[in-house]
């Protein structure tokens, strides 16, 4: 059950990654920019949380990427457990030119560090950076805020394709680095390849509170 | 004044033109309404019939001035747009309209006339004669008549024109709204259904459509401000607004909130969870194979259900089915939207074969957003909802409390095993009750242990059946010694069936956490158990040995009494099982004499 040998080989890693945010920032737009290469300004508002797969080679790590979009909206919300769980890095989006998007990231960087711990690889996303005309959330306040809670700041534009491919290659390139630093305490997660990240195993009675019938 | 006269000025008005017809017409009556009486010619009424005769003729010689020509340089993508194709139901498509699958006129021309005449005495088929209006909603209502159709269904109809509520939708259309909740609505008028010449972002109707929809969803939350918008309403919404006008579409949407899917859109979206939860436990009765799949790799119905049961599939089946489901879902309410989900499913993962092929948890999502064609296909799928999931019975409580659930139907004459059973398993774990508590708990432990153990064994030796019901039973809530007598009853053939694919994580789980208990051997057989029966139950046989030293092990270690010599051979643990059946009648029988004593008066 150790982490699989470093060095010889290239490692396996499946990772798990959540794109949240308020709705319309570009959630959706992103993941199809960067695994279909494709930007569709006429795509649906999302309701059913998605993913969609991508394998790619990081820093000597082959990587099984599963990317999950989700709906935005304020009622979601009592979704989002179902699918940040088991998340090993987060897409916090918003929309530079929406300040309302990006209190709503201050509330997921929260939400996400209480469910999920320090483990999980926080990136706080300004998206639409191509509309620089009406952009009111500033460069310079985005990443002094993503510093102060130990997340990564980047910009893309979905529509125009800035910065979509670095953003998750950084993404991917933290999560190598954080799985390789230690074994995670969610177990199989460290494990690489094919333990999985999706899987749940729950032990149906707790060691801990000692042998009592569930 | 002679009636020639009156001849002779009305054939001069009808040359002059019908303004000066209406103008003196009533001086012409006045003053001889009693010639014309009399009058054999018949007074000819002017009616121009001057061209343009059809709609779209122009007449130039008038429109000269009047009608513009659109301008093509300034909104050229408009026009390319409005040019576009659209199939019969308003979407773009790419392909130059081919000719829509072939039409029974005849058959639609019957059914149309059925349909005109249930709707002429619409109270009297709903209340006397419904069996026949929720058959030919199943059947398809006529394209033609579909909108009126759905206003009575839902009870639009009558909330429109007769019911106090008429004035609502002139009052909540008036209002500003909350300016939050429109900022919310104006984010998703784009991103409805931007295929449809309605909702498209240019084209002949596209600022119409979305401006309807932006003031029924606003009116919907002047009624409702404390549920607010939600973004599952708008597709919804949109549906309707192509089929009729936005009072009627108002009004069909609020029946649908109200009514069908009540509590759906409310904050914290706990019907439609619950819902998902329901379909779980159908679908644990209905295809055990499915469900364990699921199971096993983690899926919960929220991945996959939420859009499916929110949007009513209009965001998921093809055209003509969404119609279909329509038709049926307005009649029959929530438990449409349950049998096609169960035919979705079956269909898509009701075989050990389509679950080995999608075998994890992105395969199986995968596999669930590009459903095969010929499932979703109109007529496969609705014949489908209403032969193969006949029966459907729920049994949580929550499901019982839904109005409009999924109702139980016996219309086969097939009866299902149930009540009598559970009676006597009531009895049973009631006295098991008390008799469970007198006993140590280290031996509780034991029991639960062992009869996980005894599941799988059974499960391992082909007897799938008992195994089954052993671990069921051993994972129901009332305590492992009432689960003993349940045991009992499965092994006794009470109830039952299907297939192997019964071995379930949770007896993983377990493996792995006794397994930190036993030898390095045994470990490295339970692990490579659980990855070989991960992949699927194809190596089977290659690793039934090391499965068995496991067991052997494990009960062996906790019960050393019984277990003896771990030997890693087959014949051992047919004894094995042997002996532990032997030593449970022996052992047990005091336990299970007390709880018998303890069921028997009750009875």
């Amino acid at each position: 059950m150790d982490p699989s040998g470093a060095g010889t080989s290239n490692d396996e890693f499946k990772f798990k990654v959540v794109l949240l945010g308020e709705g319309a920032v570009g959630k959706s737009s992103l993941m199809l920019r960067y695994v279909q290469g494709q930007f569709n300004p006429r795509h649906i508002s999302t309701i059913q949380a998605s993913f969609l797969a991508k394998q790619l080679v990081v820093d000597g790590a082959d990587i099984d990427l599963s990317i999950w979009d989700t709906a935005g909206q304020e009622k979601y919300h009592a979704l989002g457990p179902i699918y940040y769980r088991g998340s090993h890095g987060a897409l916090l989006v918003y929309d530079v030119t929406d300040a309302k998007s990006f209190d709503k990231v201050k509330m997921w960087v929260k939400e996400l560090r209480r469910a999920l711990g320090e483990d999980v690889v926080l990136f706080i996303v300004g998206n639409k950076v191509d509309l620089a005309d009406s952009r009111t959330i500033e460069t310079e306040m985005a990443s002094q805020f993503a510093e102060s809670v130990g997340a990564t700041y980047e910009e893309t534009s979905a529509k125009e394709n800035i910065g979509v491919e670095n953003l998750f290659e950084l993404m991917c390139s933290a999560m190598v680095t954080r799985a390789r630093a230690g074994p995670s305490n969610r177990g199989p997660s460290a494990n690489g390849g094919r333990a999985g990240t999706t899987r749940r195993i729950r032990i149906v009675d707790e060691p801990s509170t000692g042998r009592k019938c569930c | 004044m002679s009636s020639d006269e009156a001849y002779a000025n009305a054939s001069v008005i009808y040359s002059n033109g019908p303004e000066t017809f209406y103008s003196n017409i009533d001086v012409v009556n006045h003053s001889s309404s009693h010639v014309a009486v009399h009058n054999t010619s018949p007074r000819i009424v002017p009616y121009p019939r001057e061209r343009p005769e059809r709609p779209g003729e122009t007449q130039s010689e008038y429109s000269e001035g009047v009608s513009r020509r659109p301008s093509i340089e300034e909104n050229d993508d408009d026009l390319v747009e409005e040019l576009r194709p659209t199939d019969q139901y308003g979407f773009y498509t790419e392909e130059v309209q081919t000719i829509p699958k072939k039409v029974n006129l005849d058959q639609l021309r019957r059914r149309e006339k059925k349909w005109l005449h249930m709707m002429d005495n619409w109270a009297h088929f709903m209340d006397d004669e419904y069996d026949r209006v929720r058959d030919r909603c199943r059947k398809g209502i006529p394209p033609s008549l579909r909108a009126r159709a759905w206003k009575l269904l839902s009870g639009a109809s009558f909330q429109s024109e007769i019911s106090m509520n008429r004035q609502v939708f002139d009052y909540c259309v008036r209002q500003p709204g909350d300016a939050k909740v429109i900022d919310e609505i104006e984010r998703d008028l784009d991103r409805q259904f931007p295929q449809h010449e309605l909702f498209a972002r240019s084209g002949k109707y596209a600022e119409g459509g979305k401006e309807d929809l932006l003031n029924l969803l606003k009116a919907y939350t002047v009624l409702h401000p404390e549920e607010g918008y939600c973004q599952g309403q708008a597709p919804i919404a949109s549906v309707l607004l192509m089929h009729m006008p936005i009072r009627d579409a108002f009004y069909v949407f609020v029946q649908i909130c109200h009514k069908y899917l009540n509590g759906y859109y409310s904050p914290g979206l706990e019907t439609v969870q619950l819902d998902g939860d329901i379909l779980m436990q159908i679908l644990k009765e209905k295809n055990k194979t499915c469900y364990s799949h699921f199971k096993r790799n983690g899926i919960d119905a929220p991945l996959f259900m939420i859009e499916w049961f929110m949007c009513l599939y209009c965001r998921t089946l093809p055209w003509p089915t969404v119609l279909r489901i329509w038709d049926m879902f307005l009649c029959e309410g929530i438990k449409v939207i349950f049998r096609v989900a169960l035919v979705i499913l079956q269909g898509t993962f009701g075989t050990n074969a389509q679950c080995k092929k999608y075998n994890d948890l992105s395969a199986i999502l995968t596999r669930l957003r590009n459903l095969p064609s010929e499932l979703v296909e109109e007529e496969a799928l609705m014949k489908k909802a209403f032969t193969m999931v006949r029966e459907i019975v729920i049994t949580t409580e929550e499901e019982e409390s839904k109005t409009n659930g999924v109702e139980k139907e016996h219309e086969n004459g097939e009866s299902i095993v149930e009540e009598p059973e559970e009676a006597i398993v009531t009895r049973m774990i009631n006295g098991s009750k008390n008799a469970w508590n007198s006993i140590p708990s280290e031996t509780k432990w034991f029991f639960y242990d062992f009869f996980l153990a005894m599941g799988a064994l059974l499960i391992l030796f082909g007897l799938t059946v008992a195994g089954r019901v052993v671990l069921e039973y051993t994972h129901q809530e009332e305590g492992p010694l009432c689960r003993f007598v349940h045991c009992i009853d499965g092994l006794l053939g009470t109830s039952l069936t299907e297939s192997l694919c019964a071995v379930q994580l949770d007896i993983m789980e377990r493996l792995v956490w006794h397994s930190k208990n036993l030898s390095n051997e045994i470990k490295d057989g339970i692990a490579n158990f659980v990855d070989q029966i991960s992949d699927g139950f194809s190596a089977f046989h290659t690793i039934i040995g090391s499965v068995l030293t496991y067991f052997a092990g494990l009960i062996s270690d906790a019960f050393a009494e019984l277990g003896g010599n771990v030997e890693e051979n087959i014949t051992f643990l047919k004894d094995f099982i042997a002996s532990g059946l032997e030593w449970l009648s022996s052992n047990v029988s005091s336990f299970l004499s007390s709880f018998q004593e303890a069921a028997a008066p009750s009875n």
